[in-house]
């Protein structure tokens, strides 16, 4: 027994003679870093330095490996030989090939990614005043088209990436913020109907606006946004990765780190990008009686005979008048944002939260807008093993939304020689007037929305993580409005109450292994989930009021009630390879196996693979010679297969409408369903390379793709004779879509010394659309709100069939128009051969317009000078057009009724033989409504998206920290071919694919300048 | 080793089973759950429902092609529509879709009742008979009026048969006037013998009454004349003294037989929202929002010259701004579907007799005073004209009594073969129009189905 006491003891002191502590503080320069990782690479063991700088490293023995390495910075190794105290000091890594990209479930570092993800730093949406986080993506993405709807507050974004990759399900890319995935689209819009949900069941009228979902999130609580691209980024995500996924990362806190407040105040106003350029009174008198003229009439009769007085308007109060209808509509408008955020963290546990207000009224008259958000992040490590998340975000919204066909888009319905109130100051003709129906028609939509994510993650043995994720986002509106009886033709007074909930909930298991054997690293991942979505919608309507303080639906005289429900789910089971050899070699390798239950019982299951190989060439030994010059290279290639569900919940079923007749109950066949439908799916290949020059001075990737959508899930036509209400079409997996293009992608770090920094930017991407079959087909007609648009093979989806004018016949002054057969007729000559000019115009289609720019892209730079900054970003868009609505047709056949507006340049109309001129013979005639390729307007685009200068220094005494001072311009420039009847070139009303061309009323963007005040503490 | 497995136990249970993949839809009803007499009185009801549709503009477009009226050329859209030319042009496809689709509604929903298996279906007899019966009523006036809309007098074809539900892929060939025709009167049959065991949203009398008409304009006049008796002689019916109160009444008329009613609590989306807009307003007495007025060089017209105090015309049409508008026939835009009223069965029966034996009797005269003497007429029949002449009075009388209502007054004119005059004052004789005045298929239906015309 002594004996072995005395072996333990000896082996004991012995042992512990070898294994020792190291102590020690890393240091950037003379400062302390908090957080770096210290890892004995001899036995695995490790720790992070404290808020000073200072570590404890146990059980180091001689001749062990230390590592010491940190997020943008150099690594640094030492080997132990005994030392008790160290100093390390580390320098910033000038690659950034270290930099940290969030991939679906996981994170890579750059160089490691053989994927195509993109990244934009949280800082370069921080206080942007555009309505939505996603509109300031804008030109700092190569191959992410961004739209913005319009400067009303709140208002939709569309984005595209790498085109439009379907025609009848949803195209917007999947939204993910910390892990949930969370739907885009309006407050009031069920998601997945492509048409939108502008007219629900009991409406008081068609309105084509909502507010944004993805407004309601702070974009100052953004860390990084990743934009994933090719299929093996998207694959994860699988059957909704199809359009590409934006990964939304919130800020965390840190640990060990100390607590740092954030405030900033904000400031803005904001005027309309461009009015349209209308006549004046005097004007608009004398068009209106040549037009009279012209048709005949007795220019005696004008006053008395053409209806251009109406609602009781006198001749003598008509000539007094010269009312600017575009100013009842548009104003200054004005916002104030103030954003209070906290972070910080101790050895297990982090937080980050923060509040946001905003009360904005924009250029609209009438809009009002107040959002109210707040978020809390917090991760605890419960021990070594076990750590909790929580993020969790609080948005609510009170909007006055102006619909289009409200406020400014009335200013074409009514002329300058028309009041805006009478003399007993009553409205004067008030179902048109914009005022009227601005005052007496109420809107209010309350906004809520949540979006939470508690994960659990467990070290449950070595190399090996479980996580166990629970994420849910609910979103509802209430949408009242009260429509007086003045508005209406029938005099009767309408009211609407409608609430709508969307829930989603997703949870999911992951296992990832990870490793390294030798020079071998591998990461596996392998995971579960499951999601609920669901939609709820009641709407009551009341109709008729007596009493004009009273405005609810339920004390109407007549009450109507509405409901629909949907929900759908989905099941997925995934895995991921991601491995590397020596970070040289790259492979990433994604299955994943999706059921929706939108598809038909035998065809609920979709199997997605990827994959991707990266080549670090820059990595070999035979590279070194070149590495001065180029230190960094990498070839790519991605291949891999995603679905998209993207479909109304029960497509697939054949469903009757219950309606009443009698006060019994009636149905009627609602929708056909296609048993057969099944997951349409993208098939996408990416070559690409990343580089980088001269120590990282200059930064590339090109990329060229192909993406192919089988399997289109759209409204094929059936027959009529199916008995369908309201229309001829069941939804069903057909036809082929293709988008290929090329990105390219450059960053120059100019000058980079102590007092001066100076970056640029510049991306650009080309993508073209085209439908390659529609099965039996050559096209289709799908009838919408605003006539039928047709998918025509060979053409990108969204193309119009329309006539073709070619001009103004110089002796006539009558419009010209082609033929099929290539001939030229004036109008008189098209109705003389087809008895009407609208059968010329329906018989002598082409398929025009193109919906899509041929280039999109964006460049950027940027100074600092001590403690000065600046920035400036510009945005562009080439080759996309714009189908006009129909009040600009009007606007050119205004006569036959002499109540709309006049663009100005229907000065230069034509009046004598002879006269060259694109505007025809004004007259009387009624409005010609089909298409014409007149109303196509290119919409290219040169814009000043950005101008920022500030100035920020760190106060040398006090509780503040660090103070920013900035002015932001916004919109402030644009270069623009469109037409003059179309307010920008900046136009988005719907996510509906098929109306891509148009067709819209056209609202004004916003261009503002915003002061504001950073400060940290 | 242990833990490992361990966990990915767990890590499999936690996966869903396949029943969440089932969702259903919550409103609504799917098609495998048509199968009960409650669903069935449904399917009656949405087809009923469609005849708003169905009949949206089978007022206004006849009126204007038979010359009755003419639109004003301000309707505050700019729209004009010289509808004078259709008798030279046709009819546009425009104006066709309503009336093609709502009816392809509406066969499915009876062809679906016909054929489903009400025997077994749990419910009295008088349930199923009444089903059957509003089922074959509906089919029958579906029949008869495309029959008489989409046949092309020149090959006789017409509309497609359907007696069976028809797929969404399946194709189907034009049928002929005979074979519509000769349905139609089946059906109208059938829903007499189901409606005389037991009523359903209409009756035996509105099937009755349907089938005087359908016979009728069949030239059948044998069996219009006995079924239009039948119904006189029920006593079921009166005139209104007060004309303006049968459409102000609608269903609920002491006159009226067979409508459709307009049922302010149905909100189902259709067009754009509720029960269907008809554009009965237009029918307004406003020189703004009123778009069809009287043509002076009608028939129509000279007949009220001829008697202006006609109750038809002083409590029915309204003048203002120097045009006449039919303003009281169409109350308000929700003014219920006449299709058969009272009248039209004195009417009838009068000169179906006359039509078969060639000879007036004190019968036919006394049932045309009927109708004048209601509204009042200042040309009381005495005595007893010849056939020829008694025929005439019946044209210009049922021309008073029916204009503006559905599409009498053009199928009457056709069935006479008489002329048609525009606002201009061009006639147009019936050799001119028969090949013009028909429906055309929409062109995808054309295309799809590769009718042949």
């Amino acid at each position: 027994m002594k004996y072995k006491l005395l072996v333990f003891f000896i082996l004991y002191v012995g042992f512990n003679a070898f294994s020792q502590d190291l102590r020690g503080t890393v240091l950037i320069g003379s400062d302390p870093l908090p957080g770096v990782n210290v890892i004995n690479l001899t036995n695995g063991k490790g720790t992070l330095t404290n808020f000073d700088g200072n570590f404890i490293l146990t059980n180091v023995s001689q001749g062990d490996e230390i590592e010491f390495s940190y997020i943008g910075f150099e690594s640094q190794k030492i080997t132990y030989d005994g030392q008790t105290n160290i100093s390390v000091v580390l320098t910033e890594s000038s690659e950034q090939l270290d930099e940290v990209y969030v991939t679906g479930y996981g994170s890579q570092i750059r160089k490691n990614l053989s994927s195509v993800i993109s990244k934009v730093d949280g800082d370069l949406l921080a206080n942007t005043p555009v309505p939505s986080f996603e509109g300031a993506l804008q030109g700092r993405v190569a191959g992410v088209q961004i739209t913005s709807g319009s400067g009303m507050s709140g208002s939709s974004v569309k984005v595209r990436i790498r085109g439009t990759g379907s025609v009848l399900a949803n195209a917007d890319p999947l939204y993910v913020i910390d892990g949930v995935v969370v739907p885009s689209g309006g407050y009031d819009q069920n998601s997945y109907d492509p048409q939108g949900d502008n007219y629900p069941a009991g409406a008081i009228a068609f309105q084509d606006v909502d507010t944004n979902v993805l407004s309601t999130i702070n974009p100052n609580d953004i860390e990084s946004i990743e934009v994933l691209k090719d299929a093996s980024a998207t694959a994860i995500y699988g059957s909704r990765g199809a359009n590409g996924v934006i990964l939304i990362t919130t800020k965390k806190g840190s640990y060990n780190g100390k607590t740092v407040v954030e405030a900033n105040f904000d400031y803005g106003i904001s005027e309309a990008t461009r009015k349209l350029d209308l006549v004046n009174a005097e004007e608009y008198l004398m068009l209106a009686q040549e037009a009279w003229y012209n048709s005949g009439n007795n220019p005696i009769d004008f006053w008395s005979n053409s209806g251009i007085l109406q609602d009781g308007l006198t001749k003598e109060e008509a000539l007094t008048n010269n009312t600017n209808w575009q100013d009842q509509g548009l104003r200054t408008g004005f916002s104030n944002k103030m954003n209070l955020s906290i972070s910080g963290g101790a050895d297990s546990t982090r937080f980050f939260a923060s509040f946001n207000a905003l009360e904005e009224e924009s250029i609209f008259v009438g809009n009002e807008y107040m959002s109210l958000a707040t978020r809390l992040n917090l991760d605890h490590k419960i021990n070594d093993k076990l750590k909790l998340s929580i993020n969790s975000s609080f948005t609510s919204v009170d909007n006055s939304p102006v619909p289009s066909q409200n406020g400014i888009g009335r200013a074409m319905d009514m002329i300058p020689l028309w009041p805006v109130y009478k003399a007993d100051g009553s409205y004067f003709y008030p179902e048109r007037n914009p005022t009227a129906n601005l005052e007496l028609w109420e809107q209010q939509r309350l906004n809520k929305s949540f979006i939470g994510n508690w994960s659990l993650e467990y070290k449950f043995i070595d190399n090996f993580k479980f996580i166990t994720d629970f994420g849910y986002n609910f979103v509802s509106t209430e949408n009242k409005q009260y429509r007086d009886g003045l508005l209406d033709p029938t005099g009767e007074t309408f009211a609407m109450q409608r609430k709508v909930n969307k829930t989603a909930s997703t949870f999911k298991n992951l296992i990832n292994y990870t490793n390294v054997f030798g020079d071998h690293n591998v990461d596996v991942l392998v995971g579960i989930e499951a999601q609920k979505n669901s939609y709820d919608s009641s709407n009551l309507q009341g109709v008729g009021y007596d009493i004009s303080t009273i405005k609810t639906p339920a004390d109407a005289e007549r009450i109507n009630g509405f409901y629909e429900q949907s929900s759908s789910t989905f099941l997925s089971y995934f895995s991921r390879l991601n491995y590397d050899y020596r970070g040289k070699y790259l492979l990433s390798l994604t299955a994943r196996r999706d059921a929706s239950s939108r598809f038909g019982k035998n065809n609920q299951w979709g199997f997605f693979p990827a994959a991707s190989l990266g080549y670090n060439i820059s990595e070999e030994s035979f590279f070194d010679s070149l590495r001065p010059v180029v230190n960094y290279l990498k070839f790519r290639v991605s291949y891999g297969i995603s679905g998209n569900a993207s479909i109304p919940d029960y497509a697939q079923y054949s469903s009757y409408v219950a309606n009443n007749y009698q006060g019994g109950l009636g149905l009627s066949l609602d929708n056909i369903g296609d048993d057969e439908l099944s997951w349409e799916s993208t098939t996408s290949i990416n070559y690409g390379i990343s580089f980088q020059l001269f120590d990282g001075k200059v930064k590339g990737e090109v990329d060229i793709y192909k993406k192919t959508t089988d399997d289109l899930l759209l409204q094929y036509p059936i027959a009529g004779t199916a008995g369908v209400l309201g229309g001829d079409f069941m939804t069903s997996n057909v036809g082929t879509l293709e988008n290929k293009g090329v990105e390219l992608g450059f960053n120059f770090d100019l000058v980079e010394n102590d007092d001066f920094y100076w970056t640029a930017g510049f991306n650009v991407a080309q993508n073209i659309n085209e439908l390659k079959s529609l099965g039996v087909l050559e096209g289709i007609e799908i009838g919408g709100l605003f006539g039928s648009t047709t998918l025509l093979v060979g053409h990108p989806v969204g193309v119009q069939n329309l006539a073709d004018w070619v001009g103004v016949d110089p002796a006539s002054g009558q419009d010209l128009w082609k033929e099929l057969s290539g001939d030229i007729l004036t109008t008189g000559q098209a109705e003389s051969k087809y008895g009407n000019l609208e059968t010329f115009l329906n018989n002598n289609r082409v398929p025009s317009g193109n919906p899509y720019p041929d280039f999109t892209g964006g460049f950027n730079t940027s100074v600092e000078y001590k403690n000065w900054y600046g920035s400036v970003l510009f945005t562009f868009e080439y080759g996309a057009e714009y189908l006009a609505a129909g009040e600009t047709k009007l606007a050119k056949f205004p006569f036959a009724t002499m109540s709309n507006n006049i663009h100005r340049q229907q000065l230069n109309r034509w009046r004598n033989p002879g006269d060259i001129t694109n505007v025809s013979r004004l007259t009387t005639d009624p409005v010609i409504w089909p298409d014409t390729d007149e109303f196509v307007s290119p919409v290219d685009f040169l814009r000043m998206r950005d101008l920022t200068f500030g100035y920020r220094f760190q106060p040398s005494s006090g509780f503040i920290n660090n103070v920013n001072l900035y002015v932001k311009l916004t919109n402030y420039l644009t270069f623009t071919n469109a037409k003059p009847w179309l307010y920008d070139p900046e136009n988005y009303r719907t996510s509906d694919n098929t109306n891509a061309l148009g067709k819209y009323k056209s609202v004004p963007q916003a261009k503002s300048i915003n002061v504001g005040l950073n400060l940290k503490f | 080793m242990k833990k490992i497995i361990f966990f990915f136990l767990t890590f499999s249970l936690l996966a869903a089973c396949d029943d969440f993949l089932e969702e259903s839809p919550p409103t609504g009803l799917t098609s495998d759950k048509l199968n009960d007499l409650v669903t069935m009185r449904a399917l009656n009801n949405g087809a009923y429902k469609n005849f708003r549709e169905f009949y949206a503009y089978a007022t206004t477009i006849p009126s204007l092609a038979i010359g009755d009226s003419f639109m004003l050329p301000n309707d505050g859209a700019g729209n004009y529509i010289n509808a004078t030319t259709w008798a030279t042009t046709g009819f546009s496809q425009v104006l066709t879709g309503e009336m093609y689709n709502s009816s392809m509604s509406a066969f499915h929903n009876v062809n679906y009742i016909i054929n489903a298996d009400i025997t077994n279906m749990a419910g009295t007899e008088n349930e199923k008979n009444a089903v059957l019966g509003d089922a074959h009523l509906i089919k029958a006036v579906l029949n008869f009026t495309v029959d008489k809309f989409f046949t092309r007098n020149a090959s006789g074809n017409s509309f497609p048969l359907l007696n069976t539900v028809v797929g969404p892929n399946e194709k189907v060939s034009l049928s002929t006037s005979i074979a519509l025709r000769a349905q139609a009167e089946t059906d109208i049959e059938l829903a007499r013998q189901y409606l005389k065991q037991s009523a359903g949203v209409n009756t035996y009398m509105a099937a009755t009454a349907f089938a005087a008409k359908i016979y009728f304009f069949h030239k059948k006049y044998d069996l219009a004349y006995e079924r239009a008796n039948e119904v006189i002689t029920s006593g079921q019916f009166s005139l209104e003294s007060d004309m303006s109160n049968i459409y102000l009444n609608g269903d609920t008329s002491t006159e009226t037989i067979l409508t459709i009613v307009t049922d302010l609590t149905d909100t189902t989306p259709s067009n754009w929202g509720g029960y269907a807009t008809v554009n009965f307003d237009r029918f307004e007495a406003s020189k703004s929002t009123g778009l069809f007025t009287l043509n002076p060089y009608s028939l129509v017209a000279q007949l009220r010259n001829a008697d202006p105090s006609d109750l038809r015309f002083t409590q029915l049409f309204e003048e203002k701004d120097g045009f006449v508008f039919m303003a009281s026939k169409y109350p308000t835009n929700e003014t219920d579907q006449i299709i058969v009223r009272l009248p039209e069965m004195y009417l009838t029966r009068a000169e179906s007799n006359i039509m078969n034996s060639n000879s007036v009797t004190s019968t036919d005269v006394a049932d045309i005073n009927v109708v004048k003497n209601r509204a009042g007429a200042a040309d009381t029949i005495t005595g007893t004209p010849s056939a020829s002449a008694m025929l005439d009075i019946i044209y210009n009388e049922r021309s008073k009594e029916l204009c503006f209502e559905l599409f009498d007054r053009l199928l009457n004119s056709v069935r006479l073969e008489k002329d048609i005059v525009d606002q201009n004052g061009s006639t147009y004789s019936y050799g001119d129009y028969i090949n013009k005045l028909y429906y055309p298929f929409p062109q995808e239906e054309i295309d799809y189905h590769n009718f042949e015309e």
